[in-house]
């Protein structure tokens, strides 16, 4: 799977979360400030993409995550482990 | 202090025979049953196949999309309730001290479908893969928390969960609070959504529910000397309760006064009822105290009338207990027959009936009653409702864990 998938999957999930349309997210987005994604939104969105990607997503990599970027970044690293 | 006196303003209900206050009556006035074969889960293996299901249902046209996806089904009913009620009502939130307003809904099961589907997850995919939102979809008090998100309700709030009584406790607990002044206006009421595959054969395995498969409209038929068990059915009840001088002031329509409330315990057994219902009759020689009444004013008893051989024998004994022989003189009518056993949500949608049996002056029939059972011989409104005066109501419910409780409603007073 390439990055462009891994980042049109992470915004269509934030985009469901959020009940936004995926236009009005970039990677440079902030998930708290610029999205308004809460904190039990995040846990939210991490199930989801463990079932889309049928992975574990650490709690430090949950907390961690400031920007779409991040989550994307994250996600194609782990992919790549498997 | 001086009990406040406490008025109902809003209807809201959902039911197996229709959704919304109006069509939900016009059933109940036509005798028409919303029973019917089970759909939404697959009742091969059960001996029952038939349900008070809700059909032609859609959340989002009662609450925002995201809230519908997150929520159990018993919540969406319970929401869907609550916006109807509080439309009805006419009552403007944003001009009310918010702290003065709250929620109590009675539920017996709470999020028990979620749950179920969650616990497959559990078993099959491992824990990992539980879903985040357990815990607050499956909690009891969901249904009244999320309508007080939804509106912004900041007094009292709470979940009764007292099985079959649920509802009538919502409301009673909420006249109380009312009438204390605790808050000065609440959405109260019942709701359940206990159609799953796990909870349908959880009562079918007590022996308790209809195996009338066919016509399944035929199946509830309380009082009827070949009732066989009652038939589960899903819903959701919700009146806006609100004191007195609180909606006169703005010009509020009111349907009745709710001016009586008791709840008790048999102390005896978790299922069987007492044969001869003496506690049930108790409840009622309490609810008629607490509205300062004697039997003699009783113009209709909403019954609890399941449908089960015991529990409608045994509620027949405590009716003749309480009132003697004017017992066979007033109308009694099981609801039921129509919608089945909604468990938690029943007594909530049976106030609903009850309300707007005293504003159009109309007592809705049991339907499917054709033979006597010569324990069963009061007036139980057969198959044809019947437009009468009635100035006050008496509503009971019996709930599994000997749980009792029962509401005196009145036309309101000058």
């Amino acid at each position: 799977m390439v990055d462009g998938n891994i980042e049109q999957i992470v915004k269509e999930i934030l985009a469901q979360q959020l009940n936004i349309t995926t236009d009005r997210i970039t990677l440079e987005s902030r998930l708290m400030e610029d999205l308004g994604l809460d904190s039990f939104g995040s846990v939210e969105v991490a199930f989801a993409l463990e079932e889309k990607f049928g992975l574990k997503i650490s709690d430090e990599a949950i907390y961690t995550a400031k920007t779409v970027k991040d989550i994307v970044d994250y996600l194609t690293n782990q992919t790549s482990k498997k | 202090m001086n009990r406040r006196r406490v008025v109902i303003t809003g209807l809201g209900v959902v039911a197996a025979n229709g959704i919304g206050k109006d069509k939900f009556w016009q059933a109940n006035k036509q005798g028409r049953s919303g029973i019917d074969k089970i759909t939404c889960f697959d009742t091969q293996g059960f001996d029952s196949h038939i349900a008070g299901q809700v059909k032609d249902f859609n959340p989002a046209q009662y609450m925002p999309v995201q809230v519908a996806n997150k929520v159990d089904r018993f919540v969406h009913l319970g929401l869907a309730s609550a916006q109807m009620a509080l439309e009805d009502s006419r009552l403007d939130l944003e001009k009310e001290d918010k702290n003065r307003v709250g929620v109590i809904i009675g539920s017996g099961l709470g999020g028990i479908l979620f749950h179920e589907e969650q616990m497959m997850v559990a078993y099959e995919k491992g824990p990992h893969r539980l879903n985040p939102l357990c815990v607050p979809r499956i909690t009891p008090n969901a249904v009244s928390s999320h309508i007080a998100i939804q509106y912004g309700c900041l007094g009292p709030n709470m979940v009764i969960s007292t099985a079959c009584a649920s509802g009538t406790q919502g409301i009673g607990e909420a006249f109380r609070k009312i009438q204390w002044s605790d808050m000065d206006v609440c959405i109260a009421g019942g709701v359940e959504a206990p159609l799953t595959r796990f909870t349908f054969g959880a009562y079918c395995a007590l022996r308790v529910v209809s195996k009338r498969n066919d016509p399944p409209q035929e199946a509830s038929r309380p009082f009827d000397r070949q009732r066989d068990g009652f038939v589960l059915g899903e819903g959701s009840g919700v009146l806006i309760l609100e004191e007195l001088s609180h909606a006169l002031k703005r010009k509020a329509s009111i349907y009745a006064e709710l001016i009586g409330y008791a709840g008790n315990s048999g102390g005896r057994h978790m299922v069987i009822p007492d044969p001869q219902g003496q506690d049930a009759a108790q409840a009622m020689a309490n609810v008629l105290k607490d509205a300062d009444l004697n039997g003699e004013s009783i113009d209709y008893i909403n019954a609890h009338a399941t449908s089960t051989q015991a529990n409608d024998q045994a509620e027949t004994r405590a009716i003749k207990s309480v009132f003697g022989q004017r017992a066979y003189q007033i109308p009694i009518s099981s609801t039921k027959s129509m919608i089945g056993h909604s468990i938690g949500a029943a007594g909530a949608i049976e106030a609903v009936v009850c309300a707007l049996a005293i504003q159009h002056q109309f007592i809705p029939p049991t339907i499917n009653y054709k033979e006597k059972d010569p324990v069963c011989d009061l007036d139980y409104v057969p198959n044809q409702g019947r437009n009468i005066p009635i100035n006050i109501i008496l509503s009971n419910s019996f709930g599994f864990g000997n749980c009792n409780a029962c509401l005196i409603f009145s036309k309101l007073k000058g």
